[in-house]
C-alpha cells in the first residue's frame, strides 16, 4: 500500500549524522526502564537510538533505547520533547510508544549501502539497518537512526518489531497475554481499576455504565426505552446454537415464535436473522437482515418476515426496504479512497500536492452518500410511519454504519456519551461487525475497510453542523479512533461476540486458566476511559455547547427568555429606510438551492413513486425551514461545501497544518470557561435557594465538566499557550513533514531559501 | 442632469420578486434616482427591498409572451428576478436600471445625496488621520518624522498630503526619490514594529531602467531605516522575470550592487484580469446547480481562489516572518505599489500588530493602507463578478485581502474584535454604499471631490455603538502576541458568508445572530445590575460598620 517510492524521494533531505556536529556530548549512559503492563514482555531492545524530531536538522533528535514488547514498540528517554507544550497523557501509552496493532508498514534502511526494505513477518534482513521508519495507521511516520547502536541488536529489534507486529494467530494479540495474567495474578490491576470492567462512564455526573447488550436484561431495557412493545427478546442463538456471527440475544418480532426463527434461520446468510435495532415513538421498527441465500424460499420467508415487522407496528404500516449493497459503495471502494486519502496526508510530499489538494480530495470521500442514504431513511421512519429493513449480504458492514448513523439522526440518546457507546455496542460490536478483519489487526486481511472511521466521520460532520446536539466532542471521537488500534481492549478485537468466547476459551484452557461460569475471558472494555486516562483528561470528551435535557436552563424560572425582537437593521444596499425581513420559505422557489438535501435525491433510488419522492424533498424542505430541536431529529446537510474535512483526526500531524495558539481549540476553550461559568452560577444558585442560611457544602462547586474550567468570575486570563490547531495532540516528531518549526517559518524559509542558506544575517554583524 | 430623464417607468404594479429560499412576493417595484424600491403589498408581512443602482452588476431581461423578466446581478452577488407584466414597462424598467446603474460622473452617486438620518456623534472623515498614528510612533521612537512634501499632491499623485518618513531624510531628497520610483512613490513607512524597532515599507518600483540608473537619495532612504549592520529584505511581488522585463519599460528592481544591505525576495502575487477571472470563475461555481461534491472541489480549486489567497497569506507571513523572527526591515514593492503591495503591508499588520485586530484598529489599517495608500477602489471595484466588460482595471484586490483576513479570523476565532459581518460589510460597501469612503481612486481624488464635506463617512456610522455591537465578536479576547496562520491548503476555506451568501437559508442564521447580539446586550444589563448591587452592598456594610466604632 504504501509505495516505497515516497520514502526514496525524502531520504537524500535528511542530513547525514557525520554532518551532524550539534550533539557534542556523548549519548547518556543511564538505566531506562519501559513501563509494563501485566503480562507485557520485552523482546529485544536496542540502545543509543536516536528518534528523529526533524527531517532537516538533527538538532532536536532524542537520545535512548528503543524497546519492543509484545504490546508496543517503546522509546525510553530521559530527553524532553521539543517545541512540545503539551502532551495528552495516556496512561497505556508513554509518549514516544506505539501500539503494535497501530503499525502499517516498517521501512529498514541502510543508507550506506543506499538499500531498503519492507519488513514483514519472518523475513530476513541481509543489510545492518540505519534507520528504521514505522508508519502509523493513525498516519503517523516514526523515524529512528542506529547509527551508535549495536547493528546486530538494532537488527534485531527491527526484526522483532515486524515479527510481533504482524502475528500469526488473533491468541497472540497483546490482549490475550494481559487477560491471562490479569486472570492467574488479580492483584495486579492496570490505574488501580479491575481492568475486566464492564462500560464505565466517562465519569459523567450520572455515573451512567454503558449497555454492552451481551445480556437479556439490556435489550430488554432497549426495547422499553424505546416503546417497541410488539417486540421481544429473543435467546433460541444462547450459547451460539444458532449462529456464531450473531450475538447471544437480540430483539425480534413478537409474533414470530423461536421455533419459526430457527427454521427460518438456515435460509439467511450466516443464519443471520433479522436483527432489530430500534424503534422509532411512532411505532416505525428499524431492522437489519441478512440476504436470503435459499432461492426457493426466499419469497416466502421474505414475507413472512415482513408480516411479521408488519404486525409488530401499531399502524400495522408497511415495510420499507433498502438494499444498502446496491444504493451504497462496497467496501472496496471505501478502503481505496482511505488508502487515497491516507496518501494525502501522509505520503505525498506536501508541497507537491498544495496546487492540486482539492481535486485530489475528490473521491476520497463517500460520506455524503451514508449520510444522505440514512437521512433519507430517517425520512421513511419519521414521516411515512414505516419501519424500515436494510438489507445486506450478510448485513454486518454498510448496515452497522446506516443503522447507526440513523439512529443518531433520530434519538438524541445516542448523541449522549453513554448513548452513543452503546449505539457503537449494539449495532458493531454485538451484530457481528469484523473489526478483527476490518482494523487488520493482523495485518494479513484484504478485508481491510475503514469502516467505523467512517461512521465516526459521518458523526463528525453531524456535530459539526449540530455543535449542539452531541454530548461528546471532537477529541472524544478521535480518541475512539485511536483506541480502535490499541489492541488491549476487547471491544474492537474481535469479528464478532462468538469469535472472543470460542478464542478465549481455547487460550483459558491452553494457559490453565479455570473460567468457572464465564463465558470465555473478560477483556477490558474500551468504554472503561479510566484505563487510559485521568478523570481530569477525559473531562476533554465533554462538549462545552451541548445542553442535556436535564440540565437547568436559563429560561426557567425567574429569568428573563429572550424575546426575537423584530427590529430591522439598516444596511447599505437596503438604504435608509427599514428594510425587508426574510419571509416564510414557501412552496414556490425559482433559483436552485445549494444546501439542502432536495436538489440530491434521486427519485429513481426510490420503489415508490414519484409522488413519494416529492413528498420527501417536502419533507426536507420543511424540515430546514424550521428552527432545529437539538432534542429532536437532526438531519445533515450535505453540498459539497458542508461536508468537510475532519483536520484534527487527518491533519494533527501535519505541521504545516497546524496553527499555534489558534484553531477551533481556542473557541472550544472560550466556550467551555463561559459553560464552566454558567454551571458555576447555576450550583451557587441552586445552593442559595435550597440553603439560604449559607451553611456551606462546597464540594458540589468543585465539580466541573468542562476540561478548561473558569477561575472564578471575570476572568480574564488568556487562552493557554499550549493550545493549537492539533491539540490535544502534537505534530512535533512526526516525519512525514520537513521541519518541527510549524508551517510559517518552514515554509518561507523555504520560499527564501535561495539566499538564507548560504549567508546568515548574524554572520554579517 | 435630471434623473428623470432616465426614468421612464417610475413605477410598475403587480411585480413578483423571487429570491433563491424566499418565497415569490407579489409588489409594486419604484425607480428613483439611487433606488430600486420593491414593496409587497401583503398585509401581513408588508417588506421593502431598496436596491442601489451602483450596487448591480449586471442585468438581464427575457420576454415570455407579454410578461418580461429582468434578471438582477448585485456587486454583492446576490441575484434576484424581477417579473413584470406588460412588454414596455418592463424594457423601460430595464433601460432605467441599466443607464442608472452605469453612471459615469461620480458627484451623480448617491453619496452625495445621501442625507443620514442620525445623529453623527464623530465625524468619521477625521477618525483616523496620520497625525494621531504619528503621535503613538513618537512615543516608542524618535526616528521618524512627518513630512508634508506632498501637501499639494504634487510629488506623488497617489500619496496622501503627509506621510512618514525616516527623520534623516529631508524634503528635498524626497522629492528626488520620487521621481526614481513609478508614480513618486516613494518609500513610507507602513508599520513600525514596536517589539524589536523593525519596519516595514512600502513604495513602488524604482525607475532603473536598462541602464541601471541609480539615485542616492532613494539609497540613503531605505538604508536609513536599517540598524548599523543589519540588513533588510525588498520584496518583489513580482516574479524576478517580470521585475527585469519592467526594466525595459523604464521600471526596474533594487539592484544589490548599489543597495548591498539588502537583499531581495520575489515573491509573486497575480494581479489585475486573473484575479477578476478567478473571482468570475468562482462565482459562476458557487451558483452552480450541480451539488456533486467532486464536481464542487473541481470548480472551486479551477477557479484558483484559494490559490491566490494561499499566495497572498505566504507573501504576507514572509513579510512578517522577516521582521519579527528575523529581525530585519523590509521594504515592499510590485510595480505601482498601490495593489499587491498593500495587500502585503496591510496582512503583515494582522499577523504582527494586535492593535489591527481590534475594530477601531483594523478601520485605521483600512484608512492608512488601503484609503491614504492610494489603492485605487473606483477603478479596481467599479463591476463585481457579473461584469461582461473585461476593463483591465477592475480586480478584487480588496476583496482577497478581506478573505485572507477571514481566513486569519477562521484560524485564530478568539483574536480579532470584529466579526465575519464586519469584514462582510466592508466590502459590500467598497462596491456600492451610501457612503462617501470607498470613493475616488487616492486622497488627491478625495479632495477634489470634496467627500468630507459634501458625503458622510462609513466611519461616522459604523463606529456609533449601536452599530458596533452588531460587529463584535462574542469570543474576543486581546491577544497580545504575533499570529501565524497556516497557509496549508488544507487549512484555507472558501468564505461562504460572501460567496454562499445568498445560497443558502439565512432566516435562522439571521435569527441566530439577533440572538446573539441580545445575549450581548442582556449580558451588559446584567453586568451593570451586579455592579449596582456590588455598590449598594458595599455601602451597607459601610453604613453597618460605623455603629461598631465606639
Amino acid at each position: 500500500m504504501f509505495s516505497l517510492k515516497q520514502p526514496k524521494s525524502t531520504f537524500k533531505s535528511y542530513l547525514l549524522p557525520q554532518a551532524d556536529d550539534n550533539i557534542a556530548s556523548e549519548p547518556r549512559i543511564k538505566k531506562l526502564e519501559p513501563v509494563l503492563l501485566p503480562g507485557e514482555i520485552v523482546v529485544n531492545e536496542v540502545n543509543f537510538v536516536r528518534k528523529c524530531i526533524a527531517t532537516d536538522t538533527s538538532q532536536y533528535d532524542l537520545w535512548g533505547k528503543l524497546v519492543c514488547t509484545n504490546f508496543k514498540i517503546s522509546f525510553i528517554t530521559d530527553d524532553l520533547m521539543p517545541l512540545q507544550k503539551f502532551h495528552y497523557k495516556n496512561l497505556l501509552l508513554g509518549e514516544h510508544d506505539v501500539p503494535l496493532t497501530c503499525i502499517e508498514q516498517i521501512v529498514t534502511v541502510n543508507d550506506t549501502k543506499r538499500k531498503q526494505k519492507v519488513l514483514g513477518p519472518n523475513q530476513k534482513l541481509k543489510f545492518n539497518p540505519t534507520e528504521l521508519i514505522i508508519y502509523c495507521k493513525d498516519f503517523r511516520i516514526v523515524r529512528f537512526r542506529f547509527d551508535e547502536a549495536g547493528p546486530e541488536s538494532a537488527k534485531k529489534v527491527c526484526l522483532a518489531i515486524a515479527h510481533y507486529s504482524q502475528p500469526t494467530d488473533l491468541q497472540l494479540l497483546f490482549a490475550f497475554e494481559y487477560v491471562g495474567e490479569i486472570y492467574h495474578n488479580p492483584a495486579k490491576k492496570v490505574n488501580g481499576i479491575d481492568p475486566g470492567g464492564g462500560g464505565g462512564g466517562i465519569g459523567s455526573a450520572s455515573g451512567q455504565q454503558t449497555p454492552l447488550f451481551e445480556t437479556y436484561s439490556d435489550w430488554d431495557r432497549e426495547i422499553k426505552r424505546t416503546g417497541a412493545s410488539e417486540w421481544r427478546v429473543c435467546s433460541v442463538n444462547e450459547g451460539y446454537m444458532i449462529s456464531t456471527c450473531l450475538p447471544e440475544y437480540f430483539v425480534v418480532p413478537s409474533s414470530l415464535a423461536d421455533q419459526d426463527l430457527k427454521l427460518y434461520s438456515y435460509s439467511f446468510i450466516g443464519r443471520r436473522m433479522p436483527l432489530w435495532s430500534w424503534n422509532h415513538p411512532n411505532g416505525s421498527a428499524l431492522v437489519r437482515m441478512a440476504n436470503i441465500k435459499d432461492v426457493l424460499q426466499q419469497r416466502r420467508i421474505d414475507q413472512r418476515i415482513c408480516n411479521a415487522i408488519t404486525r409488530s407496528h401499531p399502524l400495522r404500516s408497511d415495510v420499507y426496504k433498502s438494499d444498502l449493497d446496491k444504493c451504497l459503495p462496497n467496501i472496496q471502494e471505501i478502503q481505496a479512497a482511505h488508502i487515497k486519502l491516507k496518501q494525502l496526508c501522509v505520503n505525498e510530499p506536501f508541497d507537491e500536492t498544495e496546487e492540486k489538494w482539492l481535486s485530489s480530495l475528490e473521491n476520497t470521500r463517500w460520506l455524503e452518500a451514508f449520510l444522505k442514504h440514512s437521512a433519507e431513511l430517517v425520512y421513511m421512519m419519521e414521516c411515512k410511519h414505516v419501519s424500515v429493513v436494510l438489507q445486506e449480504e450478510e448485513g454486518r458492514d454498510l448496515s452497522c454504519l446506516a443503522a447507526s448513523l440513523i439512529q443518531v439522526m433520530l434519538d438524541p440518546y445516542f448523541r449522549t456519551i453513554v448513548g452513543f457507546q452503546s449505539l457503537i455496542q449494539k449495532e458493531w460490536v454485538m451484530a457481528g461487525y469484523q473489526f478483527l478483519d476490518r482494523c487488520n489487526h493482523l495485518k494479513r486481511s484484504d478485508k481491510e475497510s475503514p469502516l467505523f472511521l467512517m461512521f465516526l466521520d459521518c458523526v463528525w460532520q453531524l456535530l459539526e453542523q449540530y455543535p449542539a446536539a452531541f454530548e461528546f466532542s471532537e477529541v472524544y471521537l478521535t480518541i475512539l479512533y485511536d483506541s480502535a488500534r490499541i489492541s488491549l481492549f476487547g471491544t474492537f478485537l474481535f469479528n464478532c461476540p462468538h469469535q472472543r468466547v470460542k478464542e478465549s476459551t481455547e487460550f483459558a484452557i491452553s494457559k490453565n486458566i479455570q473460567l468457572g461460569d464465564e463465558k470465555g475471558l473478560r477483556f477490558p472494555c474500551v468504554w472503561d476511559w479510566s484505563l487510559q486516562f485521568t478523570s481530569r483528561d477525559r473531562l476533554l470528551f465533554h462538549n462545552p455547547l451541548y445542553i442535556g435535557k436535564s440540565t437547568p436552563s436559563v429560561h426557567n424560572g425567574a429569568l428573563r427568555t429572550f424575546k426575537r425582537s423584530k427590529k430591522n437593521y439598516s444596511s447599505t444596499l437596503r438604504g435608509v429606510p427599514p428594510a425587508l425581513k426574510n419571509g416564510i420559505i414557501g412552496e414556490q422557489e425559482f433559483l436552485p438551492r445549494r444546501n439542502s438535501l432536495i436538489l440530491k435525491l434521486k427519485p429513481d433510488f426510490f420503489q415508490a413513486a414519484e409522488g413519494q419522492s416529492h413528498s420527501m424533498e417536502q419533507y426536507f424542505r420543511d424540515w430546514f425551514a424550521k428552527p432545529v430541536d437539538l432534542h429532536g431529529v437532526i438531519l445533515p446537510h450535505l453540498s459539497g461545501t458542508q461536508i468537510k474535512l475532519w483536520k484534527l483526526c487527518y491533519f494533527r500531524w501535519v505541521p504545516e497544518a497546524q496553527i499555534n495558539h489558534g484553531g477551533s481549540i481556542t473557541a472550544f476553550h472560550r466556550v467551555s470557561l463561559l459553560a464552566d461559568e454558567v454551571d458555576m452560577l447555576n450550583r451557587s444558585l441552586r445552593q442559595y435557594k435550597s440553603n439560604s442560611s449559607l451553611q456551606g457544602h462546597c464540594s458540589e462547586l468543585d465539580q466541573s465538566r468542562m476540561y478548561f474550567r473558569a477561575n472564578g468570575l471575570n476572568d480574564t486570563s488568556g487562552a493557554p499557550d499550549f493550545l493549537s490547531s492539533s491539540f490535544p495532540f502534537s505534530p512535533v516528531g512526526n516525519l512525514c513533514r520537513r521541519s518541527i518549526l510549524g508551517t510559517p517559518l518552514s515554509k518561507f524559509l523555504s520560499g527564501a531559501k535561495i539566499w538564507l542558506s548560504t549567508e546568515t544575517l548574524a554572520n554579517e554583524d | 442632469m435630471e434623473f428623470a430623464e432616465l426614468i421612464k417607468t417610475p413605477r410598475a404594479d403587480n411585480v413578483v420578486l423571487h429570491r433563491p429560499f424566499h418565497p415569490a412576493v407579489e409588489g409594486t417595484l419604484c425607480l428613483t434616482g439611487h433606488h430600486l424600491i420593491f414593496s409587497s403589498r401583503r398585509q401581513d408581512n408588508a417588506e421593502e427591498l431598496w436596491l442601489l443602482h451602483s450596487n448591480i452588476d449586471s442585468i438581464d431581461k427575457r420576454f415570455v409572451g407579454s410578461l418580461g423578466t429582468i434578471v438582477i446581478k448585485c456587486k454583492d452577488l446576490r441575484i434576484i428576478q424581477l417579473d413584470i407584466p406588460g412588454m414596455e414597462e418592463c424594457l423601460n424598467i430595464a433601460s432605467s436600471i441599466e443607464a442608472l446603474s452605469t453612471l459615469d460622473s461620480v458627484t451623480l452617486m448617491y453619496p452625495f445625496f445621501y442625507r443620514p438620518m442620525f445623529d453623527v456623534l464623530e465625524d468619521g472623515w477625521s477618525s483616523f488621520l496620520l497625525e494621531q498614528e504619528f503621535e503613538l510612533l513618537s512615543s516608542v521612537t524618535n526616528e521618524w518624522r512627518l513630512s508634508c512634501v506632498n501637501k499639494e499632491f504634487s510629488v506623488c499623485p497617489s500619496y496622501p498630503p503627509v506621510v512618514i518618513v525616516p527623520k534623516s531624510v529631508d524634503d528635498e531628497a524626497l522629492r528626488k526619490v520620487a521621481l526614481f520610483r513609478h508614480g513618486g512613490r516613494f518609500p513610507v513607512l507602513s508599520y513600525y514594529h514596536k517589539k524589536n524597532g523593525m519596519a516595514m515599507m512600502r513604495s513602488s518600483q524604482p525607475l532603473t531602467g536598462t541602464n541601471g540608473r541609480r539615485c542616492k537619495e532613494d539609497e540613503k532612504l531605505v538604508n536609513a531605516t536599517l540598524r548599523s549592520g543589519r540588513r533588510g529584505f525588498v520584496i518583489d511581488t513580482r516574479p524576478l522575470a517580470v521585475a527585469q522585463q519592467a526594466r525595459a519599460k523604464g521600471g526596474g528592481f533594487e539592484q544589490e550592487v548599489h543597495y548591498p544591505q539588502w537583499r531581495r525576495i520575489h515573491k509573486y502575487i497575480e494581479r489585475f484580469n486573473i484575479l477578476q477571472e478567478s473571482f468570475i470563475k468562482l462565482v459562476e461555481a458557487c451558483n452552480d446547480q450541480s451539488h456533486n461534491m467532486d464536481r464542487w472541489l473541481s470548480k472551486l480549486e479551477a477557479s484558483n481562489w484559494l490559490t491566490h489567497i494561499k499566495e497572498l497569506l505566504t507573501a504576507a507571513c514572509l513579510a512578517a516572518q522577516c521582521i519579527d523572527r528575523e529581525g530585519a526591515s523590509v521594504l515592499v514593492h510590485g510595480s505601482e505599489g498601490t495593489d499587491s503591495t498593500l495587500q502585503v503591508t496591510s496582512l503583515a499588520q494582522i499577523i504582527l500588530d494586535p492593535r489591527c485586530r481590534t475594530i477601531r484598529g483594523f478601520e485605521a489599517l483600512i484608512v492608512r493602507e488601503w484609503l491614504q495608500a492610494g489603492h485605487p477602489f473606483q477603478q479596481r471595484c467599479a463591476q463585481s463578478a457579473y461584469s461582461n466588460s473585461k476593463q483591465k482595471w477592475e480586480a478584487p484586490v480588496f476583496l482577497l485581502f478581506l478573505e485572507c483576513v477571514w481566513q486569519i479570523h477562521r484560524q485564530f476565532p478568539c483574536s480579532f474584535e470584529f466579526n465575519e459581518q464586519f469584514l462582510i460589510l466592508l466590502f459590500e460597501h467598497a462596491y456600492a454604499s451610501q457612503f462617501g469612503t470607498f470613493l475616488g481612486n487616492n486622497e488627491n481624488e478625495r479632495a477634489k471631490l470634496k467627500l468630507p464635506q459634501k458625503t458622510m463617512s462609513l466611519w461616522s456610522w459604523v463606529n456609533r455603538p449601536e452599530e458596533l455591537s452588531r460587529f463584535q465578536n462574542p469570543l474576543y479576547e486581546a491577544n497580545s502576541l504575533v499570529i501565524w496562520p497556516s497557509v496549508a491548503p488544507q487549512s484555507l476555506q472558501l468564505w461562504e458568508g460572501v460567496f454562499l451568501r445568498w445560497n443558502r437559508p439565512s432566516r435562522f442564521l439571521e435569527e441566530a445572530e439577533e440572538e446573539r447580539i441580545n445575549i450581548i446586550k442582556y449580558n451588559k444589563e446584567l453586568q451593570a445590575r451586579v455592579n449596582a448591587l456590588r455598590r449598594r452592598l458595599a455601602e451597607l456594610e459601610a453604613d453597618e460598620e460605623v455603629p461598631d466604632e465606639p
